[in-house]
């Protein structure tokens, strides 16, 4: 089912009103200012794939904002892909402008300002759907609001060809595959995006040195524990096991090694007290989380190139 | 022939379905008793769990794509429907799956390599939609279909509530429980296989993400209404002869070569 809003029956001097209203009924509560006196006929063209609505608007030159006092007010959520088929729209979002031409898309997010200008008569299809609808993260999506995306790279030109078949068909698709192609198409989105962050910006620094810090406090915390497992840290902080291996790759060493070497270091310096009551070795072991004595020999010899027994036994002659 | 490296799926107790689309030049598949003639434009699927065979008369070029039958979650008798049958290129989603695949096929070699799980879970999403497309298409419409139809609809829009019971389903469709088991049962399957597959799917979406790595699985699992984590791992494996796991991380041993190809010869 399709709805269509047009200008066409209104007078000329009606038209600018009724547009605006349109437009942020259609969309999100918008500014639209028109470049020409008198206006020609606009239209749009509404249809529901799903959770997603599919637009074509034919208008002409116009100014379209997205003001805060609005973003205060209606609180919406929602994304806006649009392709331009005839025309072109200059955008500005999160400090960023870009010129869209003909057969290339752009994203804006209704949460923070945006404006758009289309200095000429234009065409295009916006795809409007819940913010949440799409998996990527809000710092994923800030960077690549006005962007545009067009046929110069295999991603993007996969994404637009199937949004400019999807334009054509949105209607004739059945109400029961509706949702979950709209989730197909946010899915490819959200590939493009994430991908695009990924080669552009490797892992946001700041991002993961937080993580990286929390998750070896964690392991500092719990070393005395010889059960602790690094599904069990994983879990702890709700991120894949994978990820966690993912973390200790900028360490130089395994995320297991770090703690092993965590604990070595300590039983090395408890086992360096010269204190008249020096445990023994195998307590100190126990003490650090490694249950197996002969293992912990084994590995302190690799770690330090002597037994924890003789290094104790230094120790003590050289604090006399 | 010319390969693209993308991905090549395991060879499981399922057995593989395949997918051809024909580009140019014709191709005869047989399969159950049945035979099908393919023009360019056409496509069809074939399971290779049973005996087959598959003819190219003229020179011909073909897009090929081949994926773990259980993958498309659908049922074995709903299979055998489809397979060997030819699939209308004009139909909605079939034009649009064909489309989208010969893109992904004739760019496999210039996309991203981290990008490959995605789209290959984007891929099996839209041959799902189309096998669906073309299994409707191809059955007799009877009473209750769209009444099944809009239900099944509105499970999936609530999909997210974790009190989605039969009882709160049939009351939100204003019918009784004992007729939305018939619903149901006409169909084949049950309310609560419905509502654990749409789950089921949501998931395996997600994992499939690029971002998939900053979450657990059962983070992922406890969010579309899964409480037990095991019980998820089981549901996920029967349905799709994979676990959870190895579809987020496909490893070395699952995913090496090719899956999309492009081939030309001469008769």
């Amino acid at each position: 089912m399709s709805v269509v809003l047009s200008t066409a029956p209104l007078s000329v001097s009606d038209r600018a009103e009724f547009w605006q209203d349109a437009v942020s009924r259609t969309f999100v509560p918008l500014d639209v200012e028109l470049h020409e006196d008198e206006p020609a006929t606009a239209t749009i063209l509404s249809r529901r794939m799903g959770f997603m609505q599919v637009s074509t608007v034919t208008a002409g030159p116009q100014t379209v904002a997205r003001r805060p006092r609005m973003i205060a007010r209606d609180g919406k959520e929602t994304v806006t892909l649009t392709l331009m088929r005839r025309g072109v729209a200059e955008r500005s979002q999160d400090g960023r402008d870009a010129v869209v031409h003909p057969g290339q898309f752009a994203l804006s997010d209704s949460r923070r300002p945006f404006d758009k200008a289309l200095r000429q008569a234009f065409n295009l299809t916006s795809f409007h759907f819940p913010r949440s609808a799409l998996k990527v993260s809000d710092l994923e999506l800030r960077a690549v609001t006005a962007t545009s995306f067009g046929w110069d790279e295999p991603l993007s030109a996969l994404l637009a060809g199937h949004l400019k078949r999807l334009d054509s068909s949105a209607e004739a698709v059945a109400p029961t595959q509706g949702d979950r192609l709209a989730t197909v198409t946010c899915d490819l989105l959200a590939c493009l995006i994430q991908e695009r962050h990924g080669r552009l910006a490797p892992q946001e620094p700041a991002a993961v040195q937080a993580m990286l810090l929390r998750v070896k406090e964690y392991m500092v915390r719990n070393l005395a524990d010889p059960d602790l497992s690094l599904v069990e840290i994983a879990s702890a902080h709700q991120v894949s096991l994978r990820y966690l291996h993912k973390l200790f790759e900028t360490e130089g060493v395994t995320a297991a090694r770090w703690i092993q070497q965590q604990r070595l270091e300590r039983c090395r310096k408890e086992l360096a007290r010269t204190t008249s009551q020096a445990p023994t070795v195998t307590v100190v072991a126990h003490s650090w989380g490694f249950a197996n004595a002969s293992h912990f020999s084994r590995v302190f010899r690799l770690a330090y190139g002597i037994s924890p027994r003789e290094f104790q036994a230094t120790a003590r002659r050289h604090s006399r | 022939m010319r390969l693209a490296r993308v991905r090549q799926p395991i060879e499981e107790d399922g057995g593989l379905l395949v997918v051809i689309l024909v580009d140019r030049g014709a191709a005869v598949v047989e399969q159950d008793d049945r035979q099908v003639f393919l023009k360019p434009g056409e496509m069809v699927f074939y399971d290779l769990a049973r005996p087959m065979s598959l003819e190219f008369p003229d020179p011909f070029r073909v897009k090929l794509l081949v994926l773990p039958r259980q993958l498309i979650g659908l049922r074995e008798d709903q299979l055998h429907r489809i397979t060997a049958t030819s699939i209308r290129p004009d139909a909605t989603m079939s034009s649009l799956v064909a489309a989208f695949l010969t893109h992904l096929v004739d760019t496999a070699a210039d996309l991203p390599a981290a990008t490959g799980v995605p789209l290959a879970s984007s891929a099996i999403d839209l041959l799902t939609l189309l096998a669906e497309e073309h299994l409707s298409l191809s059955s007799q419409a009877s009473a209750g279909l769209d009444r099944l139809l809009e239900i099944k609809r509105f499970i999936e829009q609530n999909i997210k509530d974790p009190d989605l019971t039969p009882q709160a389903v049939a009351h939100a469709n204003s019918i009784s429980v004992r007729y939305l088991h018939k619903l149901f049962r006409a169909d084949g399957g049950t309310v609560g296989q419905w509502i654990q597959r749409c789950r089921l799917q949501k998931c395996r979406s997600e994992l499939a993400g690029l971002d998939a790595t900053r979450r657990s699985i059962s983070a992922v699992a406890h969010q579309w209404g899964f409480t037990s984590a095991p019980h998820f791992s089981r549901a996920f494996r029967s349905l799709y002869g994979i676990s959870p796991a190895e579809w987020r991380d496909p490893g070395a041993k699952l995913f090496e070569g090719s899956v999309a190809a492009s081939g030309t010869a001469a008769a």
